[in-house]
């Protein structure tokens, strides 16, 4: 019965032979399971493309609205929380996971010839895909996502030459507010889908056009087919993947910070969370006029500090290794209902958070003003925003954030261990942020 | 190559492998379902509490007359709080009130109540109703709608 429902379209189409010619490549001997990576990133744009679609049903792209939107989503809609928290741990995932599959590409040589074309689609995709991540990231509009988004619009303020123009163009005026969020989410649903899928057409044909690369040192013996022998594979893969995403949703709710607002205090807000004061880095002074660092620091400058961070200071400093020992005690021994001290989680994010000190005593090739580090060790803890000096050319009002003035940061090492860190730097910040999340979900009040 | 001819495996391992791989790629494809397919389609078949509203006093209805009253209520719309607008017919007859939907039975427009030729019409596609809500003409394949009512110290009471 089936099949003669299916005999009429393939007489029709001749779908079958298309979809045979599209399964029965033969891949080199030795094609294993680093080749797998390009399904998880399929998999996981497949699942941000569905996910999407049904929180755009619900999401309002308006300052009144939007923060109202998510809200609805979380707490009112069926199954709404579990749609947003696949689609944020998603990004995330899909982040990585583009990161991963690059790196798999470069270390195994498939962007060699004559895969180069190949290599830049899946670049250009890359940055197709943050810029999915900071596009979405302003959409809940939340504290977390306005002043985010507002160092981002003053990350690219910092642009020589263009960077007013290309601030404005991407706030749509002067004042972030409604034309920056429907911009921004115009380029979140529309512009940005259309591209990335246009950059999978082209990396697909590509890839079928030159073959996959194979494993570096050529093998002997016949290959297989993709179908099923790699499918298989991939299967594995991307089914480990999305069974740790479906946990990550249901286990680790998505926070929705405060609304939006102007007058808010940043620091106030989880704002650590965004990494990149790269505004810091690029020398923006208060006004926005960008100073050019020197030109042989200026790309480590840039990957810098933050972003490397958190592998961090609990080499060199024991007392806070001990706080965080003592934190995760804490978390086992407590019960429903009690109180945790707080000063345990704000010692162990105080460690985790510890990136300036790390940077500066790791790879600073000259002495640093302790006097910023210093911040990282009070309770109020402002990260990475500093507090303008109220005289000089950074003094704002009371309560704003400028960067501050640089301090000449200057990296060593080379891209390896700097690949290393940035890797590593999520780590301690996703574990703590973690276990506060499990415990909110486990009732147990933190005070 | 054709993989009906694979020459690595017996084709009793390949559909293994093939089963395998849909089993699995349906239970992906079934969990987003399940999950983007729930929050699209739950609203659907959520139903609103009903909510008794006082139309109108008794003593100022007509007698087996059409009295158009304008209902508002506040609801939920999605992520915001509207006040809705709801236009009902109460009519009198005797101690007794009827409240008839005044949305049209074709199509769904608004209709209105002419006093000249004492007929409910649709002004979209000229469906005619009496007094009473029974269809005398045109498209409209029933009666208007009844509401439930009730009477309380006088007070009509409607059902939205």
């Amino acid at each position: 019965m089936i099949a003669t429902i299916l005999n009429w379209p393939d007489s029709r189409t001749g779908y079958r032979a298309i979809v045979r010619r599209a399964l029965d490549e033969e891949l080199p001997p030795g094609t294993s399971w680093p080749f797998t990576t390009g399904s998880v990133v399929t998999l996981l744009v497949v699942c941000q493309f569905i996910t999407g679609v049904g929180l755009t049903m619900y999401y309002v792209p308006a300052p009144s609205l939007a923060y109202d939107s998510v809200r609805f989503i979380m707490q009112e809609l069926t199954l709404g929380w579990m749609l947003r928290g696949l689609h944020y741990w998603g990004a995330s995932f899909l982040v990585v996971a583009a990161v991963v599959h690059m790196l798999r590409v470069f270390l195994l040589g498939s962007y060699k010839a004559p895969r180069e074309v190949t290599w830049l689609s899946g670049l250009l995709m890359l940055l197709v895909i943050l810029g999915f991540s900071l596009s979405g990231y302003l959409l809940p509009w939340d504290q977390k996502a306005y002043w985010a988004t507002t160092v981002t619009i003053n990350v690219a303020r910092g642009t020589p030459l263009a960077g007013e123009y290309l601030a404005d163009l991407m706030r749509g005026g002067q004042e972030l507010g409604a034309l920056t969020l429907g911009r921004w989410y115009s380029a979140h649903v529309f512009l940005l889908p259309a591209a990335l899928v246009t950059l999978i057409i082209a990396h697909i044909a590509l890839m079928r056009k030159h073959g996959i690369s194979g494993p570096l040192e050529p093998q002997p013996g016949p290959g297989e087919t993709f179908f099923p022998w790699h499918v298989a594979k991939d299967t594995v893969v991307m089914a480990s993947v999305f069974a740790v995403l479906v946990t990550l949703a249901l286990l680790v709710p998505v926070s929705l910070d405060e609304v939006a607002n102007v007058a808010g205090d940043a620091t106030q807000h989880g704002f650590a969370r965004l990494r990149f004061v790269v505004g810091e880095e690029l020398l923006v002074d208060g006004f926005g006029h960008f100073k050019h660092p020197p030109r042989r620091q200026f790309l480590r400058v840039v990957v810098a500090r933050e972003i490397a961070a958190d592998v961090a200071g609990a080499a060199g400093d024991a007392q806070r290794l001990d706080h965080v020992v003592h934190f995760f005690l804490e978390v086992r021994s407590q019960q429903a209902g009690e109180n945790l001290d707080r000063g345990a989680i704000d010692d162990c994010r105080d460690w985790s958070l510890s990136v300036d000190q790390w940077a500066k005593t790791t790879y600073s090739d000259e002495d640093r003003d302790d006097s910023h580090g210093a911040q990282y060790r009070g309770r109020n803890r402002p990260y990475s925003i500093r507090r303008a000096p109220q005289t000089g050319q950074n003094a704002t009002a009371s309560g704003s954030w400028v960067p501050h003035a640089p301090q000449h940061a200057t990296v060593g090492p080379g891209g390896c261990v700097l690949a290393f860190s940035v890797a590593a730097a999520s780590v301690p910040v996703a574990v703590g942020d973690c276990c506060r999340m499990f415990l909110a979900t486990k009732s147990i009040t933190v005070v | 190559m054709d993989v009906c001819s694979s020459h690595h495996d017996p084709a009793g391992r390949r559909g293994f492998l093939v089963r395998v791989i849909q089993t699995v790629q349906a239970s992906i494809g079934a969990t987003l379902a399940f999950v983007v397919g729930g929050a699209v389609v739950a609203p659907s078949f959520t139903r609103r509490a009903p909510l008794w509203l006082a139309a109108g006093d008794l003593p100022h209805l007509v007698e087996d007359t059409p009295v158009p009253v304008t209902l508002r209520f506040s609801r939920l719309d999605g992520a915001t709080e509207v006040v809705d607008r709801r236009v009902v017919y109460l009519v009198k007859s005797g101690d007794d009130v009827r409240a008839l939907d005044s949305t049209c039975t074709h199509l769904g427009c608004r209709t209105r109540y002419n006093a000249e030729t004492r007929r409910i019409e649709c002004p979209c596609h000229g469906g005619l109703y009496d007094a009473e809500g029974n269809v005398i003409g045109g498209p409209p394949p029933s009666p208007l709608a009844r509401i439930p009512t009730r009477i309380e110290r006088g007070t009509v009471m409607v059902q939205v």
